[in-house]
């Protein structure tokens, strides 16, 4: 029998994190979106905000800088998807190779990386990359490459190629993806690990019945079968790398040329206190990642279905 | 069609297969019985060419394929825990052994799909995707796809052990059919006898990676030619150990079901020094006799006992005696304490030393 005390008690559970949650989610969420239809600045918060319909959100589309942040954004997870996956894939492929008994060690290298915090990763990174007696330059003039400045907005070819302009691939931003796929590669190493090992051997041993030479295992079996770990992996990822924030505040501050979102809603919001304006852009962020999310969940619950079929 | 000849294996020292011997004649349905870990399975991926052998050699259509990898060597496999490639639908996955090979023509392989597809009554289910289906209907698609690059040989390893009962009984039935619908050759392991006897022309028994006996299922359940066969092969039976006692020239078996003159010369010969021995008798092989008059006679064992227990296994009884024997029947006429009398044909009346048979008692 359910008592009086009982049913209080059980209210009060649910009622304490959904208040909490309320209080430091969906207020906040309601809060900004209100304020993005006024013209809240520093000078007026506490006074007269003006009502001004959907300007700022005009605003913000229309702001080359934050088109630029937007692109930094987008390319640098375009980029480093595409690098991470390949990477982690031979990687993963070279342990396979190595006998059972020893992979453990071979993969506990690698993993280090993800422990350290991300303003760690990136101060040690800007002393590697430094124009100056930076461990990268050291090492190429040493094999007679000379040195680049790594930290800046130079091309290779100065920008001669014009499809290479607009890919945005500067020193600078490469340096900011190479700090990310050292990092987060392993993570993908890892997983296909494990959907490798999912695997059983009766479905490798049949494909190979069935004609398959170990190539064609490997691209018609092995990679189908990874996909959907692969894609819950991808959705993490995406989700981190739009929180990308210490790498590039490090390495170029709030430089708009190597902008970020985030580098770009902080300066908006809490260096020029254009809080509207900077809620806009966030309101514009955040449908943009309720989308990735919503149709991310939904191609992952699809994909898994695969293994419940055996 | 297929002849293995000293096939041994071994992991870590541990002999799976050992010197293992085996002629398949073409277009047989022959299986493999033997309990888990005697190696079955080890000796059907030998013959596809998944486990390479230590030594001998495998010849499939009187071709040396010992070298040859699996995809080079016409055979068709079927798993026992793997049915379908959960990520292709069905189509695809009967498709799959053709992908890679160039058995047919492209625009012949839809209507080959279908006529496999056909067979086994998966026509309706072509564009399901892999996890709509059920176990029987995945199991189907597996034997499809087995078909569909028509191999010279199907290896089949325990297909059924993970479709529950109904099914399984279903499945074997089709099997047979389809052998006899394909007339290609199928080798089937199992540790099931009720399928190996139901489905196999020929049936081998194994054990500790070797092949006990071969024989057809008639063969094998009448004379197993070693108590490991006879009590893996039956499930209801007596073993009783008993003696030798000779008085001049005619040799008698004392055991606790009493003394009985062994008529049988061939087993005689054989018996003369033997002392210890054990008496096998299939708990089927034990009949009442209804009234006390019943005509004796001297290739029958009669004896009189009381019933202490009755166990049903499905429709069949199975009494056991107060003389320490077993014995099935279908009749329903009897209850616990009846006293009932019995008797056993000596020709059913089986002898064993520690391994062999030496012979039957009549």
């Amino acid at each position: 029998m359910k008592s009086k005390t009982d049913e209080f008690v059980y209210k009060t559970l649910i009622a304490a994190p959904l208040i909490i949650l309320l209080a430091v989610s969906v207020f906040p969420l309601l809060f900004v979106l209100s304020i993005s239809f006024f013209n809240v600045r520093s000078y007026n918060l506490t006074s007269h905000w003006e009502f001004i319909g959907l300007q700022n959100y005009l605003a913000v589309i229309s702001d080359r800088e934050n088109i630029t942040a937007i692109m930094n954004t987008a390319l640098y997870i375009l980029y480093a998807l595409g690098i991470e996956i390949i990477a982690g894939l031979l990687i993963a492929i070279l342990i396979l190779y190595v006998n059972e008994r020893y992979r453990l060690y071979l993969i506990l290298p690698f993993m280090l990386p993800m422990l350290l915090a991300p303003i760690v990763v990136a101060m040690l990174w800007k002393q590697v990359l430094s124009y100056d007696g930076g461990l990268l330059n050291r090492g190429l003039s040493l094999v007679g490459f000379g040195s680049f400045v790594w930290l800046s907005p130079d091309t290779f070819f100065n920008g001669s190629i014009p499809l290479q302009q607009s890919l945005n691939l500067t020193h600078g931003f490469l340096s900011i993806l190479l700090v990310e796929i050292w990092q987060w590669s392993p993570v993908f190493t890892a997983v296909f690990l494990v959907a490798f090992s999912l695997l059983r051997k009766e479905i490798i041993q049949s494909a190979i019945v069935d004609g398959a030479t170990p190539f064609n295992v490997f691209k018609d079996i092995y990679i189908p079968m990874a996909k959907p770990l692969l894609y819950g992996l991808i959705l993490l990822r995406v989700m981190d790398m739009l929180k990308v924030y210490e790498t590039v505040w490090v390495f170029f501050g709030n430089s708009s040329v190597f902008a970020n979102v985030n580098i770009r809603l902080v300066t908006i919001g809490i260096e020029f206190r254009n809080y509207s304006y900077c809620a806009a852009f966030s309101i514009i962020i955040f449908l943009v990642v309720f989308g990735i999310l919503f149709l991310g969940t939904r191609v992952i619950d699809r994909a898994g279905r695969l293994y419940y079929a055996d | 069609m297929l002849e293995l000849s000293n096939i041994t294996k071994s992991f870590n020292k541990n002999k799976v297969l050992d010197a293992l011997s085996l002629s398949i004649g073409k277009g047989e349905f022959f299986a493999i019985l033997g309990p888990s870990g005697s190696g079955k399975t080890s000796l059907l991926n030998v013959i596809a060419g998944l486990l390479k052998q230590d030594s001998g050699t495998v010849v499939l259509d009187s071709a040396d394929v010992t070298d040859t990898p699996p995809n080079k060597r016409n055979i068709s496999m079927v798993f026992q825990n793997f049915f379908v490639y959960p990520h292709l639908n069905v189509y695809e996955n009967i498709r799959y052994p053709l992908r890679y090979t160039n058995f047919y023509k492209k625009e012949e392989i839809p209507a080959k799909i279908r006529e496999v597809a056909g067979l086994l009554n998966i026509s309706h289910l072509l564009y399901r995707k892999s996890y709509e289906l059920s176990g029987g209907e995945k199991q189907r698609v597996a034997l499809a796809r087995a078909i569909v690059k028509s191999p010279s040989l199907f290896l089949l390893d325990e297909p059924l052990s993970s479709l529950d009962y109904q099914l399984r009984l279903k499945i074997r039935a089709e099997l047979r059919n389809l052998h006899r619908t394909l007339k290609k050759t199928f080798i089937y392991v199992t540790h099931d006898q009720a399928e190996a006897f139901y489905l196999a022309d020929r049936v081998a028994i194994m054990s500790n990676g070797r092949i006990i006996q071969v024989g057809s299922p008639r063969e094998i359940l009448d004379l197993p030619n070693s108590l490991f066969t006879a009590e893996f092969v039956h499930s209801y039976y007596n073993e009783i150990p008993a003696t030798i006692f000779a008085e001049g020239d005619i040799l008698y078996m004392d055991s606790e079901a009493g003394r009985m003159k062994i008529d049988n010369k061939m087993t005689k010969e054989k018996l003369s020094t033997q002392r210890q021995l054990k008496a096998f008798i299939k708990c089927q092989d034990i009949f009442p006799t209804g009234g006390k008059g019943e005509a004796s006679s001297d290739n029958v064992v009669q004896f009189r006992a009381r019933i202490m227990d009755i166990l049903y296994i499905s429709d069949l009884r199975l009494l056991v005696l107060d003389n320490g024997l077993r014995m099935t029947t279908f009749l329903p006429d009897f209850s616990g304490g009846d006293e009932i009398s019995a008797c056993i044909e000596k020709c059913n009346i089986l002898l064993y030393d520690e391994h062999r048979l030496l012979g039957t008692l009549g």
